[in-house]
């Protein structure tokens, strides 16, 4: 089948709502952007234990340590099934941990801000898990196979994640005057990088026309933006929380929450590697790495005198 | 250890009784648009294997069973026939390149996961204490 004629079949493959799956013929784009996007979102995963990690040791009772610590070990299997659907394109696990490691793969820039107090991880779960399950809720109607599967696996556990930090933010909130200033605190400076999240305004985002061509982006940046400031600025209002734009408002006749103008000049420093924590991040992966290598080594040892015995 | 670990990232929510694991290189795949093409079709694999199935898009491969070796590439036959729809992939893997859990080790490998309910998003009360704190600051 000629080129042209491969591409059609696949095109309408995609508008009857069928999945890709590895070995099917694909354009070479829709493979590397793929590729792109599932490598990334895993780092996303796994970088993102770390800001959370940091307060394993220093939750604030024995349940609320569980807790975290299931959602962290949750964050690294989520991680694992996104690199296992990136393998399916035939990108190897080791040039996409190389490039993380390199400095050359991007993960979500929301992991680039530290984690101040302990209001932080709620706010964590509450907005940025929040966002997420939007992200994903949307990608697991995507036309790749794998990809679309993980999401579905991913959303049932990230669920958990978003209530985990709803129920801290809730009990900070109504607690002593101290405990709400630190949630307020953690609030004004999570709020407007949860909303880079999304990414670009549309307009803006250069790979998003070939992405929703392909069935693999099938809402835009600016809709699941909106749709979450619909979702959270009545929760934060219910719990006498304040956002931190004097914009917002609710606008009867649409049924949206108006918000203000996002500050993109700080979105593109940060993607490009000036935020807050992105050197400590990479820092730490290349620890983490360097230090994981005897048990690699050992593995690889083992396997070999099993396979000469 | 590739049990373990695949108990760790795969199976952290109590579904599990049982836990396969086979490396990738001793997988054999087809999907349908593959089937398609009678000429290109690699042989089966030696020896017993085992047919996995996927037969719905958003669900995962089934376990149909095993077959023994079937000559050259009618296997692709045999295994799709074991299903009463036409499979959306195929997935046939050499017996002996599988490990399996014992059943005596269900319990210890997959019972911890049962007793930490906090894990399911059901275990949590935020809803109904949002709605609770917007009916208290009603007029």
């Amino acid at each position: 089948m000629k080129e042209d004629a491969r591409l059609a079949e696949f095109e309408a493959r995609i508008a009857r709502d069928e999945k890709i799956e590895p070995g099917d013929w694909m354009p070479e784009e829709y493979r590397r952007q793929l590729i792109r996007m599932i490598s990334q979102h895993a780092h996303s995963e796994i970088v993102g234990m770390l800001p959370e990690g940091e307060w394993i040791t220093r939750a604030p009772t024995l349940r609320r340590k569980l807790v975290l610590l299931a959602k962290v070990q949750d964050e690294g299997g989520h991680g694992q099934y996104l690199y296992h659907a990136a393998e399916s394109l035939g990108i190897t696990r080791e040039a996409m941990i190389d490039a993380l490691l390199q400095g050359k793969a991007k993960y979500s820039s929301i992991f680039n801000y530290p984690a101040m107090t302990w209001a932080d991880i709620g706010v964590i779960g509450w907005f940025v898990d929040g966002a997420a399950i939007l992200n994903q809720t949307m990608l697991a109607r995507c036309s790749y196979g794998p990809y679309a599967r993980a999401m579905v696996r991913i959303c049932a556990e990230e669920s958990f994640h978003q209530k985990q930090g709803l129920e801290i933010v809730l009990t900070l909130a109504q607690g002593t005057p101290e405990q709400k200033a630190m949630v307020q605190g953690a609030v004004d400076r999570w709020w407007w990088p949860t909303l880079m999240m999304f990414g670009p305004h549309d307009a803006d985002s250069p790979n998003t026309p070939v992405l929703a061509r392909w069935g693999i982006k099938t809402r835009s940046n600016d809709e699941l933006r909106q749709e979450f400031v619909n979702q959270v600025a009545p929760q934060a209002e219910a719990m006498r929380l304040s956002l931190p734009d004097p914009d917002l408002r609710f606008d009867s006749n649409s049924g949206d929450w108006h918000f203000g103008e996002i500050d993109w000049d700080e979105f593109w420093r940060v993607v490009r590697g000036d935020g807050p924590c992105n050197a400590e991040r990479l820092r730490a992966r290349r620890t983490a790495h360097d230090d994981g290598a005897w048990v690699r080594r050992a593995l690889a040892a083992y396997a070999e005198r099993a396979r000469a015995a | 250890m590739a049990l373990l670990n695949g108990r760790d990232v795969f199976a952290r929510r109590p579904e599990c009784s049982s836990l396969w694991a086979a490396p990738t290189s001793a997988v054999l795949s087809r999907t349908a648009q593959q089937l398609a093409d009678p000429g290109n079709q690699p042989a089966g694999p030696e020896g017993s294997f085992e047919v996995f199935l996927k037969l719905d898009p958003r669900g995962t491969l089934v376990h149909l069973g095993s077959l023994q070796s079937v000559s050259g590439t009618e296997v692709w036959s045999m295994a799709a026939s074991l299903a009463a729809e036409t499979p959306l992939v195929i997935w046939l893997v050499p017996s002996q390149a599988i490990v399996a859990t014992e059943p005596e080790q269900a319990d210890s490998l997959f019972s911890p996961g049962r007793d930490k309910g906090y894990r399911d998003q059901a275990y949590y009360r935020v809803h109904t204490e949002l709605r609770r704190l917007r009916r208290d600051r009603e007029p």
